[in-house]
C-alpha cells in the first residue's frame, strides 16, 4: 500500500495524467455513433465517476480503455501506452461477478493475481492479503464456500476482493454495484471506498446512479445519451474519508445532487 | 475497519438443528424406499392375479413365480456369464467414446474450420439410425466382441462428441472477458476456464453415452451373437420361454440401474460441490 503512497505523490507532482482519452468515437457495425468525440482525462490517484443513461457507450469506452476493442478514431493512453489488453497495471471489474463457480471463494479472489504471476501457488503474503481482503468486504469465514453457495452481493464482493488483490494501480470499474439491492450497494460502496482510501489508485468508474457517483468520486463526468460524449464534469469537494451514511445528511452533497441531476435532466429530456 | 457481517446467507454448517434434520432425511429415505417396495410388490401381485384370474395366458406373460425360479436356477451358470460378456463390450464401448469423443469435442472448438468441413458429415452419420449399421459390423468384424464394440461405439461417439463441444461453446461470455482482460494466455484459457466450465455438460454426455452404449450392445446380440444377454433374449423368445425372457429382461433392467447409479455417484464426488445448483451461477 505504502507503494502507491508514494507512487502518487511522484505522479502528483507531475500532474501526471494517467488515462488519456482524446477525440474518441466508435460505432458499432451499421449503427449508429455509440460513443461522439469523447475527450477526459484521469490524473494519477484519482476517482473519477461517469454517470450517464444506459446506452450512452459507457461500458464501449471502458472497453476501449482496457484494450478489449479498438476504437475507430481518436486516441487512448494509458499510463503512456497505447491500451492492451491484459496489462498487469490495469485491472477490469464487470458489473457480472464473472466468478468461476468450479473454484472456492479463496480460489476466485486469488485467480486474477494466479494469471498475472503465472504460477498457482500464491506466496503467503498475497495469501495473507487475500483473507484480509475477504475480511474487509465482510466474507471472512467464507473462503472455503463455492460461488453458488452465496448470494448475488456476496458474490460480488468476491470480485471486489479478486480485483483488489491485483497490484494494479488502474481500476475500470463498469456499473459493478449496478446489479445488486439499495442496501447491498451501499455496503459495498463503503467498502470499496475504504479500499481505495487505502491504496488511492486511480479508479474509472461507471455507473447510472447518481448517489453513487456522488459518494464516491474526485470528479464526476457526465455522459450524454446516444451517441455518448462528455457533456460536463464536476469536482465533488467533500472531504475524504467519506461515511456515506453521514454524506446523506451533509447539505453539501444535497446540492451537488441538485446541481447534477438538473444537468442531467436537461440531457434526457424528461 | 469494523467489519459488521451485514446481510450474510448463512453457508450450510452444522448447526444444533443439524441433527435434528439429518435424522428426518433418514426417515424419508427409508419411507422412500418402504414405497418403491410396495409399488414393486404391487407390480408383482397384479402380474401374478392376472394370470390366476385366467385373463392372460401364462404363454403370453408367465408368472412372477415362474421367473424367480428361473433366475434363481440360472443365475451362475447363465445368468452371470452372459451379463458379465455384455457388461465387458458395454464398458470398453463406453470408454472408447468418453475418449475418442471428448478429444473429437476438443478438436472441432480448437479448429472451427475442422468442424465447417465436417459438419455435414457427422450430422448425416449422426442422424442415421445406428441400428442399421449393425449387418456391415457383424459381416466386418464376426459375431464376437469387436462388432458388439463397433455399433455401441457408434452410438456413444456422438452423445459424447455433441456435449463436449456444446459444453465448450456455451460458455459465459463475460468469463471470456475476464479472461482476455486479465491476459490469459491461450493455454491458460482452456485449462482454467474452458475446460472446466464444459466438465458438467460432458458428464452428462458421459451418463448418456453409458446407457447407449448398454442399449447397442444389447441390440447387436440380438441380431447374432455367441454370447451376452441380447442373444439369451433371442434364444429364449425363440422356444417361448417366456419365464426367461421376463427374467433377462429384469437382468437387463437391474444392470441399467446401477450403471446408472454409479455414474451418478461418480458425478456427485466429483463436482457436487460446485454444481448442485448450477442455475445460481448465471447472473
Amino acid at each position: 500500500m505504502a507503494r502507491y503512497e508514494t507512487l502518487r505523490e511522484d505522479e502528483l507532482a507531475s500532474d501526471r495524467k494517467q488515462v488519456v482519452v482524446e477525440q474518441v468515437s466508435h460505432s458499432f457495425a451499421g449503427q449508429m455513433l455509440a460513443v461522439d468525440e469523447m475527450s477526459f482525462t484521469v490524473g494519477a490517484g484519482e476517482f473519477v465517476v461517469i454517470v450517464g443513461p444506459s446506452g450512452c457507450g459507457k461500458t464501449t469506452i471502458l472497453n476501449i480503455i482496457a484494450g478489449l476493442m479498438r476504437q475507430q478514431t481518436g486516441e487512448v493512453i494509458v499510463d503512456g501506452q497505447a491500451p492492451r489488453a491484459g496489462r498487469h497495471d490495469v485491472a477490469y471489474m464487470f458489473a457480472q461477478d464473472a466468478l468461476l463457480p468450479w473454484r472456492k471463494v479463496i480460489d476466485n479472489v486469488l485467480f486474477g493475481v494466479e494469471i498475472q504471476t503465472g504460477s498457482r501457488r500464491p506466496s503467503r503474503e498475497v495469501r495473507e492479503n487475500a483473507e484480509s481482503l475477504l475480511s474487509m468486504v465482510g466474507l471472512s469465514g467464507f473462503g472455503d464456500a463455492y460461488p453458488r453457495q452465496l448470494s448475488h452481493g456476496m458474490r460480488q464482493r468476491v470480485a471486489l476482493a479478486r480485483t483488489f488483490l491485483m497490484p494494479s494501480p488502474i481500476l475500470l470499474m463498469d456499473e459493478p454495484f449496478g446489479a445488486l439491492d439499495a442496501h447491498t450497494k451501499l455496503m459495498l460502496e463503503q467498502g470499496l471506498l475504504r479500499l481505495w482510501d487505502r491504496d488511492k489508485r486511480t479508479v474509472l468508474f461507471i455507473t447510472h446512479d447518481l448517489a453513487e457517483a456522488i459518494c464516491l468520486a474526485d470528479r464526476v463526468l457526465i455522459c450524454t445519451a446516444r451517441p455518448g460524449k462528455i457533456k460536463s464534469e464536476i469536482e465533488i469537494d467533500l472531504p475524504r474519508p467519506r461515511d456515506i451514511n453521514q454524506l446523506q445528511h451533509d447539505p453539501k452533497y444535497h446540492e451537488l445532487y441538485q446541481k447534477i441531476w438538473e444537468d442531467m435532466s436537461l440531457e434526457m429530456q424528461m | 475497519m469494523q467489519s459488521k457481517s451485514i446481510a450474510m446467507t448463512k453457508v450450510e454448517r452444522p448447526t444444533s438443528d443439524a441433527r435434528q434434520a439429518v435424522l428426518m432425511h433418514i426417515w424419508e429415505k427409508l419411507f422412500l424406499y418402504a414405497g418403491r417396495l410396495l409399488i414393486f410388490a404391487g407390480l408383482a401381485f397384479v402380474w401374478w392375479a392376472i394370470v390366476a384370474l385366467g385373463w392372460v395366458d401364462k404363454l403370453f406373460i408367465s408368472t412372477p413365480q415362474d421367473v424367480a425360479v428361473f433366475l434363481y436356477q440360472n443365475f451362475s451358470n447363465e445368468l452371470v456369464p452372459n451379463m458379465l460378456a455384455t457388461l465387458l463390450a458395454t464398458l470398453i464401448a463406453f470408454a472408447m467414446s468418453g475418449i475418442f469423443g471428448i478429444m473429437a469435442g476438443l478438436l472441432l472448438v480448437e479448429v472451427p474450420l475442422l468442424k465447417k468441413l465436417t459438419d455435414p458429415f457427422l450430422t448425416a452419420f449422426n442422424s442415421m439410425p445406428r441400428i442399421a449399421l449393425a449387418p456391415i459390423f457383424i459381416l466386418w468384424f464376426g459375431i464376437g466382441l469387436p462388432s458388439k464394440v463397433a455399433l455401441a461405439f457408434s452410438l456413444g461417439f456422438f452423445i459424447v462428441l455433441t456435449s463436449t463441444f456444446a459444453g465448450m461453446k456455451n460458455i459465459d461470455p463475460i468469463l471470456i472477458r475476464l479472461s482476455r482482460s486479465l491476459g490469459c494466455s491461450g493455454w491458460q484459457q482452456f485449462t482454467k476456464i474452458t475446460l472446466p466450465w464444459a466438465v458438467p455438460s460432458v458428464f452428462a454426455g458421459l451418463k448418456l453415452a453409458l446407457i447407449y452404449s448398454f442399449l447397442g450392445v444389447v441390440t447387436s446380440e440380438m441380431l447374432a451373437s455367441k454370447i451376452g444377454l441380447g442373444q439369451l433374449i433371442m434364444y429364449y423368445s425363440g422356444i417361448l420361454r417366456m419365464d426367461a425372457v421376463m427374467g433377462i429382461l429384469i437382468v437387463m433392467a437391474v444392470v441399467a440401474v446401477a450403471l446408472t447409479l454409479i455414474a451418478d455417484s461418480i458425478e456427485a464426488a466429483l463436482l457436487g460441490s460446485w454444481t448442485e445448483s448450477s442455475a445460481s451461477t448465471k447472473a
